[in-house]
């Protein structure tokens, strides 16, 4: 996708050699795909499917609207109201 | 120490010479092994087997550049890739469009024949995406991170 878009980074870690910073994604199981640090989910999955994760990975028009999640925090994450 | 067997060489010397189209840079970046000890901050032993392995690697194809950086010394370059931990590969080609690919950490076991797989793709500049993902990237509204954690196998 990286190669497609300049919009995108796409980034392989070895998690054993980084072990702070995977932790701070909490895997414990690989692969492990984070995205904008919103999306996360285990294992391959179909070229249709990522990509539909990818698109989860925006702020949502209601999110963008009340200023939620800018500083990337997971989907469902409790945000204070304005 | 040889990283890449004579067998698998001539595999990936053959490749390289039957798909490589433009060249390809990959840009690493080590730190020399010693130095200090800082508490908390994660700096793998792994670099010096990196730049090996990437050496040996580049020595396959005329088409493979090799630049060596030291992100606490190059901190420019570094900032341009965006690097913050390393040893960190940056795969890219001169006249790149594309967005950025990195491995973080040893390319060692099935990432290492993802890595050739990402040199191909860039020098050829294809992917084997649809054209409905390819679209929808183009209309990407915003960056797009993507982090995939791996344990070599």
């Amino acid at each position: 996708m990286a190669m497609d878009s300049e919009n995108v980074t796409a980034d392989v870690i070895e998690s054993n050699e980084f072990p702070s910073y995977s932790a701070r994604y909490a895997v414990q199981a690989v692969p492990k795909t984070v995205i904008n640090d919103r999306v996360k989910f285990l294992g391959a999955v179909p070229e249709g499917r990522f990509l539909q994760e990818v698109l989860k990975a925006f702020p949502t028009e209601e999110e963008a609207g009340h200023g939620l999640n800018e500083d990337g925090g997971a989907p469902g994450s409790t945000a204070t109201q304005p | 120490m040889r990283y890449i067997g004579p067998l698998d060489q001539e595999k990936i010397r053959a490749r390289f010479e039957q798909e490589l189209e433009a060249d390809v840079r990959l840009v690493l970046f080590v730190q020399p092994p010693g130095g200090l000890y800082v508490p908390g901050r994660e700096e793998p032993q792994t670099g010096r087997q990196t730049q090996a392995l990437m050496q040996e690697l580049t020595a396959l194809s005329d088409k493979l550049l090799l630049e060596v950086y030291n992100p606490k010394v190059d901190v420019e370059q570094a900032q341009v890739h965006g690097i913050e931990r390393s040893p960190a590969l940056v795969i890219e080609r001169a006249d790149w469009q594309g967005g950025k690919v990195r491995f973080f950490g040893l390319p060692s076991g099935y990432e290492f024949a993802t890595l050739i797989e990402d040199v191909v793709d860039v020098s050829h500049s294809r992917t084997r995406l649809s054209d409905a993902t390819r679209q929808a990237l183009a209309e990407l509204p915003a960056p797009v991170h993507l982090q995939v954690f791996v344990t070599p196998t």
